[in-house]
């Protein structure tokens, strides 16, 4: 027994990132379908968006980079999917230079599937690009969206869009949807948008940053929070479409489980030999 | 052995006619790249360092010109552009021309206002192009000033005014939304749970959350009063218990990012398998 702790406790490193490679890919090819249970804070975050009359308006904020792209495209796929359905118009912005791209990816991604082939960008979507300084783009947005945002993402008149017709400020929007990641994003909407304005915030963010926001679910600043690939596979389940995230939380579990195993193991095998040295 | 007879059916770089495919190459370089980043997991090596530097590189390069045409090209550069040709006209012209739409609104405000003359009308048009872009444009140059030493102390008025506005804009708002706010929803009420008739689970679940919350956040204040030794009846269990709440949330925070890394992962292995490998849709 000790000889083999021995071993366990002197195992190179590389044999737990093999593992690891294994554990990812397995799932990923052969899926396991396991279960995923909706959690109170998406449930409540798709509330928010299916509670809305056809024809609302939502700020859909699209505050992330490509690096958090696997946490929260599938979540931004799965929102509009939501609000396609639901004849939800969503006006897109962003407070991270690169967020217009990953709008652009999920619009054009949603648009060729046949299931939204009627859906026009200006009239269901639109893209209004991102603006320097997010503190003062979200405090601007209250006074005039059209001001802080003249154009679109391509250079187009933001005014000559039907979907911004009769939409002014955060008063004429049923809601805000910010997909976050960092230190711009839903912390920033609800202490301005919401605070100031009493506009509805809900959102989406990284697993790591999700903690942050508690304390404004729990004050009901936030409406619903969707946290990472689990919150993003609730989601997918929620508007019956499984996807990316969905297939990832097969892989989620399975390399869990594995860590927690290593963990235990490490620690007994230290345990062990480390008593008898 | 052709890697199709291994069951590997990469993304081709060639489309079916022949042409080169922008997205097959553009597949290949990124998967070969991630590639190169994970060798370190094996030990470090010139793969690897390529790779990374590589990625610095371009980071740095993509963000200086994205930077440039969608901050500084449309909010200064080429306002002032506009706004020079503008001038140009007014100064060499007898007549008021209009030439941009904001400029027809402005003079004609102006003009109601007698302040018509086109002296006035020159010198309100060089304020506001000054206080609107020249202004701010030397603040940011004076940013600059911190790479020569003795010029250094010019980058503290830009940094004081950033300072100053940024604090004007949040201390409100912060005050309100993550103080006030946050203070207000701490005042529980037991009401429910005094006055429920017979066992109601939801209203015992609702209000031992409530404690928790309640007293969890009392405790772990307590833990950061430092005025006075965290010992005796009360502060010694109160600060312990603190130190319990304060481990429980760094718990729960850890758990969130070994999920948010291993999504991560995910990902990337979703590229590998799916675009570049075609294995998995």
């Amino acid at each position: 027994m000790k000889a083999l702790f021995t071993i366990i406790n002197n195992m190179d490193r590389r044999y737990i990132f093999l593992a690891m490679v294994i554990a990812v890919i397995l799932p990923l090819i052969k899926p396991l379908a396991l279960p995923v249970k909706i959690t109170p804070n998406t449930q409540s975050s798709f509330d928010v968006i299916d509670s809305l009359a056809p024809g609302s308006k939502i700020l859909l904020s699209f505050d992330y980079d490509p690096a958090s792209s696997p946490e929260l495209q599938p979540m931004a796929k799965a929102v509009m999917t939501h609000c396609f359905r639901k004849d939800v118009k969503m006006i897109a912005v962003a407070l991270w230079p690169q967020g217009p791209m990953m709008a652009k990816k999920a619009f054009e991604s949603l648009s060729s599937d046949p299931e939204f082939s009627g859906k026009k960008y200006g009239v269901d979507f639109v893209n209004l690009g991102v603006q320097p300084s997010y503190v003062a783009v979200v405090k601007g947005m209250g006074d005039s969206i059209a001001g802080v945002f003249p154009t679109d993402f391509f250079g187009n008149k933001t005014t000559d869009f039907e979907i911004m017709k009769g939409v002014k400020n955060y008063r004429d929007l049923a809601a805000i949807f910010s997909l976050t990641t960092g230190s711009a994003g839903i912390g920033t909407y609800v202490t301005i948008a919401n605070a100031q304005y009493k506009t509805i915030v809900t959102g989406g963010c990284t697993a790591i940053s999700s903690l942050e926001y508690y304390p404004y679910l729990q004050s009901k600043q936030l409406i619903g929070l969707v946290e990472g690939l689990k919150g993003a596979s609730e989601y997918e389940r929620l508007v019956k479409k499984p996807a990316l995230a969905t297939a990832g939380m097969d892989v989620q579990a399975v390399v869990h489980m594995m860590l927690i195993f290593f963990i235990l193991l490490a620690n007994v095998s230290q345990m062990i030999v480390g008593k008898q040295k | 052995m052709p890697l199709f007879m291994l069951g590997l059916n990469f993304k081709p770089v060639f489309e079916t006619g022949g042409a080169v495919s922008v997205e097959g190459i553009g597949i290949w370089i990124a998967a070969l790249l991630t590639l190169g980043i994970y060798s370190f997991l094996y030990k470090d090596n010139f793969v690897y360092k390529f790779s990374e530097y590589l990625f610095v590189g371009i980071s740095a390069g993509y963000t200086l010109v994205l930077t440039f045409h969608k901050y500084l090209k449309p909010s200064l550069i080429e306002p002032l552009q506009e706004y020079s040709r503008d001038f140009y006209h007014i100064i060499t012209s007898s007549s008021f021309p209009v030439v941009n739409p904001w400029m027809l609104d402005w003079q004609t405000q102006l003009i109601a206002n007698k302040f018509g003359t086109q002296f006035q009308f020159i010198f309100w048009f060089t304020f506001k192009i000054f206080i609107f872009y020249l202004f701010p444009a030397i603040l940011g140059l004076m940013m600059i000033s911190r790479v020569i030493p003795s010029a250094a102390w010019l980058s503290r008025f830009p940094l004081a005014t950033i300072v100053g506005y940024g604090s004007g804009i949040v201390i409100v708002t912060t005050l309100h939304a993550s103080v006030l706010e946050q203070v207000k929803a701490s005042f529980v009420s037991f009401a429910p749970l005094l006055h429920m008739k017979g066992i109601d689970w939801g209203i015992i679940a609702q209000s031992a959350n409530d404690f928790i919350l309640v007293f969890g956040l009392c405790c772990a204040i307590i833990y950061f009063y430092f005025s006075a030794e965290h010992k005796g009846v009360i502060l010694g269990p109160a600060s312990n218990f603190g130190i319990w709440v304060l481990m429980i949330t760094f718990g729960a925070s850890f758990g969130y990012t070994v999920m948010a890394r291993i999504s991560l992962l995910i990902g990337r292995f979703q590229f590998l398998l799916g675009d570049w490998m075609q294995l998995v849709k």
